[in-house]
């Protein structure tokens, strides 16, 4: 492979008078691109790929290649600031460190011991996913040891909420390591940009296409990636719900799944008790039964009779209605058939304007398995999301395209790995609450109260998170949330949007200054990063900033004085699973990157061998006791009994029935551009040159009916705010549509922001921030 | 022996790490791109052509196409800008008087770029490699090939970082170079061939 290149020239650097140094990318892409640091007389010259043992894993972006101007930032956060204007006024003083900790640690524990220890909210999003100085990190050993709150955070999680509905393993366990491509002969790529958003994850894709894998494209936007595939069919927004039910009805009526598959590893043959739709459990007859010897029954369709799964029937029904001991019952398959003929393929493409013939099209060449589905969070970002993942994977369970080779999902492979989180992140046995969340977050600060009961919140500590960038409905900031916080600290390397607008801003340590551990995304790999130059100017690392802050308030005893990174690298690896593995801090230390799950003949597949479900590992085709993401009081009454099987859900907000369509008639998507990560790297100097400012990306017929042409200055509206910025006429986009590729920060526009003009209205199951859920209005200014 | 490079056009993504991978390992200056990438379709950069959904768009990669006859050479009135015998176009900016007739001559726009006025960096650290020849003020520069890579037996920068494995280099005179390879039994155009200048860059498509 080619791409193994790279390992001769990188030996061949290392013999000049540089210095590599192995580190990774820590922002939050979801990809994990492993470099070298290049060092020159303790100064970083430049970043390259550093290659994987699997070779098509090697590579790096423009963001990654651009690290040394991250690095050397001149707009870097150089030395503890204290705010001296009104907040976002960008009017600070240089303080001494011991100044800041004095002040931070003293009202920190004038706000807890007044209001309450939860009355310190630790507010921590993506921004480092380094297992030390990141959002991974110790700084849980420091909000668990003070018993502070931390915000449940609602990106990206509407999903994995779907899916875990199916096959279990929570928000992130759903994707299949993405070697596993090249083994797909077909790949539809569903509501996502790879070309631009996951670089490293394309390649593959390609690799896979020029094997003779079918690329096929559903997305709102011609994008880069619509541009490389075989096929591309175009779809309404927040309408990719019911394509999948409509797809999964026809598949059904056409007799399109895989039975044996489905009696083998989906709970379609389990029995719903038609009185309280709950399954029918060895329970139900016999009340001494022992929950953890429960069981389910089935049809033996052979015997004639209901038996217990365990009991090994020769064959069992997927359809039928039948009494079990005076009890109606019917399979689950059965249930979830009638239920889906509802959504006929001409009702699908009335909605989401794709010809029924292509739907249908679409649907045989889905079940014609094994097919993959690629897929992350652009579906995700509307309030059906979640239904749509549960609907996808119910499609996927039906037709075998799951848990075998070449087929499953793709897009966000995460591992979890046994790492030392009790030891690291507990000391005294207090922990941080997390009842909060982010979308909420804004209503509970300014009632002082969580569903109906005093909430106080009156400080907050802001890490690894461009919160006031990234959360829906930025203008919620400054009505609600500063004006009633008392206190703000914001660690960072950039003044963003968020630190602007802080009390305090105390200048981390950027990631090639420190020592950690990262556990890949969409890699299969654990890697140690070192450290390639000291913390420039005053900054220091983030596990160092939280150990003065914490022995200031009296935790010396759990965070010791004069340990380095590496001392805390070594606690996190410091269980036996870890070295039952093979993985020690050696080992890193020597190979930098180390294989964790799968191996280079047999990449990992999610579900191989079973589900993490309790419905005997089996993939469930229908949720019992669908219980939201996460509980804050909201009301579930009218929902729980829809959700246990997937149903159509207009969007929220971005919908033509929506009354509020006549007002503001276009969907207001916010892309992922190449050039940012979320907020990161809007201020790198080279970037900046390859893309100067926002743009409002406007389909040639919208734009041409309000008279707009690009470079025209124009303002983008709706009742929760406004940005203005330039405007660019742009064929990809939908008739109906508008982008703000995302991540900008309030000074880069002319007035307002992209992040100003969206929702922080959640489904409450999912809770979830649907920020393409979204509708707006432009005009020229 | 001639150097030649390969370019995937069916792989491309216009990702831009070839470009920024050029603009650290030579430190460009401020606004100075060596390898750049144009848009095939619509009006502005990344944006394709057409109707909604039928649309197309390709994206172009361009850098000095080190022509085996190069235009600019022959009009340099003082030999700055030469070519060596391994097929590399170079300019030495101890000779270049800044005339700019070598921009002038050379069809690929842009591909020569000129420091009018003293070379500013966004950063106080010099990125990439010291055996780059420092930018100087009022003279002409261009992709060297990375010819302070070649000469330490390295791929230039853009070869080893493109993410999408779309881009060859090597001696077109040896069949077993990574160039050479990955041009046999493609289709290939190479950019304004009918003016005989004969480049030196192979537009896989």
């Amino acid at each position: 492979m080619k791409a193994l290149a790279v390992a001769a020239d990188e030996k061949s650097s290392s013999a000049g008078k540089e210095t590599l140094f192995s580190t990774v990318c820590r922002s939050n892409c979801f990809q994990c691109c492993r470099l070298n640091a290049h060092v020159k007389d303790g100064k970083i010259v430049k970043t390259t790929p550093a290659p994987y043992p699997d070779g098509i894993y090697t590579g790096s972006c423009l963001k990654g290649l651009s690290l040394v101007q991250r690095t050397y930032s001149p707009t870097r956060v150089k030395y503890p600031m204290r705010r001296v204007g009104k907040r976002g006024e960008d009017r600070w003083e240089r303080i001494s460190w011991e100044a800041a900790i004095n002040e931070i640690a003293q009202k920190f524990t004038a706000v807890q011991s007044k209001y309450g220890s939860e009355a310190l909210m630790f507010d921590i999003a993506s921004g480092d996913y380094g297992f030390v100085n990141g959002c991974l990190g110790m700084y849980q050993r420091f909000a668990n040891s003070i018993g502070a709150s931390k915000l449940n955070v609602c990106y990206d999680q509407a999903t994995g909420h779907g899916t875990d509905r199916v096959i279990g393993g929570g928000v992130w366990l759903w994707g299949s390591e993405p070697m596993t491509l090249l083994d797909a002969k077909k790949i539809i790529i569903w509501g996502s940009n790879p070309v631009y958003s996951t670089p490293q994850n394309w390649r593959i894709i390609k690799e896979a296409q020029r094997k003779g894998a079918k690329v096929i494209d559903i997305d709102v936007i011609y994008s880069a990636t619509a541009n490389k595939s075989d096929e591309f069919i175009p779809i309404v927004p927040g309408s990719d719900l019911m394509l999948a039910l409509a797809m999964t009805n026809y598949i059904i009526g056409h007799n399109l799944i895989n039975v044996p598959f489905m009696k083998a590893r989906t709970t379609a043959p389990f029995l719903v008790r038609k009185d309280n739709g709950k399954m029918l459990r060895k329970s139900d007859f016999d009340s001494q039964t022992d929950p953890k010897e429960d069981d389910f029954y089935v049809w033996d369709s052979v015997a004639n009779q209901p038996v217990l799964l365990k009991s090994g029937p020769k064959d069992v029904a997927i359809e039928g209605t039948y009494n079990v001991k005076g009890l109606d019952v019917e399979t689950v398959f059965t249930l979830l058939k009638n239920h889906v003929k509802q959504y006929t393929v001409e009702k699908a493409s009335e909605l989401t304007k794709i010809p029924v013939e292509k739907i249908e099209y679409l649907a045989r060449t889905y079940a014609d398995s094994p097919t993959m589905v690629y897929t992350n969070y652009g579906i995700d970002h509307y309030q059906n999301g979640h239904l749509w993942a549960f609907a996808a994977l119910v499609m996927a369970s039906l037709t075998g395209n799951i848990g075998v080779k070449g087929a499953g999902f793709v897009g966000n492979y995460v591992m979890y790995m046994p790492l030392n989180y009790k030891g690291a992140f507990y000391t005294n046995g207090k922990a941080a609450t997390s009842k909060i969340p982010q979308t909420i977050f804004h209503q509970v600060v300014k009632d002082q109260a969580l569903a109906g009961k005093p909430y106080p919140i009156k400080a907050m500590l802001t890490f690894c998170s461009n919160s006031m960038s990234n959360m829906g409905q930025q203008n919620v900031w400054f009505t609600d949330i500063l004006p009633n916080l008392d206190f703000h600290v914001v660690i960072d390397f950039e003044l963003t949007d968020t630190a602007r607008y802080a009390d305090i801003v105390l200048p981390a340590a950027f990631w090639m200054e420190v020592d950690d551990l990262r556990v890949s995304y969409n890699n299969p790999y654990m890697m140690m990063q070192e450290k390639a130059i000291e913390p420039l100017y005053e900054s220091k690392p983030p596990v160092e900033i939280f150990g003065m802050i914490a022995r200031k308030m009296g935790l010396e005893k759990f965070f010791p004085q004069g340990v380095d990174d590496t001392y805390w690298v070594k606690m996190m690896l410091d269980t036996d699973a870890l070295r039952k593995m093979n993985v020690t801090y050696d080992r890193l230390k020597a190979e930098k990157a180390v294989r964790v799950q799968g191996t280079s003949e047999k990449p990992y597949i999610r579900g191989e061998k079973y589900f993490l479900t309790k419905s005997a590992g089996r993939a469930q085709l229908y949720a019992e006791n669908p219980l939201p993401r996460v509980n804050y009081g909201q009301d579930l009454s009218q929902i729980t009994k829809k959700e246990r099987l997937p149903y159509f859900k207009a969007p929220g907000e971005a919908w033509r029935d929506n009354p509020l369509f006549k007002k503001y008639p276009l969907v207001y998507i916010q892309e992922h551009s190449r050039y940012r990560v979320h907020s990161q790297w809007f201020n790198t100097p080279m970037l900046r040159e390859l893309d100067p400012e926002p743009l409002a990306k406007i389909s040639r017929k919208d734009a041409e009916s309000r008279n707009i042409k690009t470079g025209d200055i124009v303002e983008v509206f709706n009742d929760r705010g406004r940005a203005v910025l330039k405007a660019e006429i742009n064929d990809a986009m939908s008739p109906g549509v508008l982008s703000i590729p995302k991540g900008w920060q309030r000074e880069q526009f002319i007035k307002g922001c992209y992040q100003e003009l969206t929702s922080a209205t959640s489904d409450p199951m999912a809770v979830n921030f649907a920020y393409f859920d979204c509708l707006v209005d432009v005009r020229k200014v | 022996m001639r150097y030649a490079m390969a370019i995937d056009l069916d792989r491309c993504t216009g990702c831009h790490a070839c470009t920024v991978a050029c603009k650290v390992e030579n430190n460009l200056p401020n606004l100075i791109w060596w390898n750049r990438i144009i848009t095939v379709g619509g009006e502005s950069p990344d944006t394709p052509k057409g109707n909604f959904p039928d649309l197309k768009m390709e994206f172009l990669p361009i850098n000095c196409q080190h022509c085996e006859n190069p235009p600019c050479t022959a009009v340099c009135p003082v030999n700055a800008t030469y070519k060596r015998e391994d097929g590399i176009v170079v300019q030495d900016y101890d000779k270049c008087i800044g005339c700019r007739l070598c921009i002038t001559a050379c069809p690929y726009s842009g591909v020569r770029q000129f420091n009018a006025k003293k070379p500013e960096y966004a950063i106080e650290v010099a990125m990439g490699d010291d055996g780059v020849a420092p930018h100087k003020e009022k003279v002409v520069e261009k992709c060297t090939f990375c010819a302070h890579r070649l000469a330490k037996g390295l791929e230039p920068a853009c070869i080893r970082t493109c993410q999408n494995l779309a881009r060859f280099f090597g001696d077109i005179d040896d069949p077993q170079s990574e160039v050479s390879k990955a041009i046999k039994g493609r289709r290939y155009v190479k950019l304004l061939d009918h003016k005989g200048t004969k480049p030196a860059v192979f537009y896989l498509t």
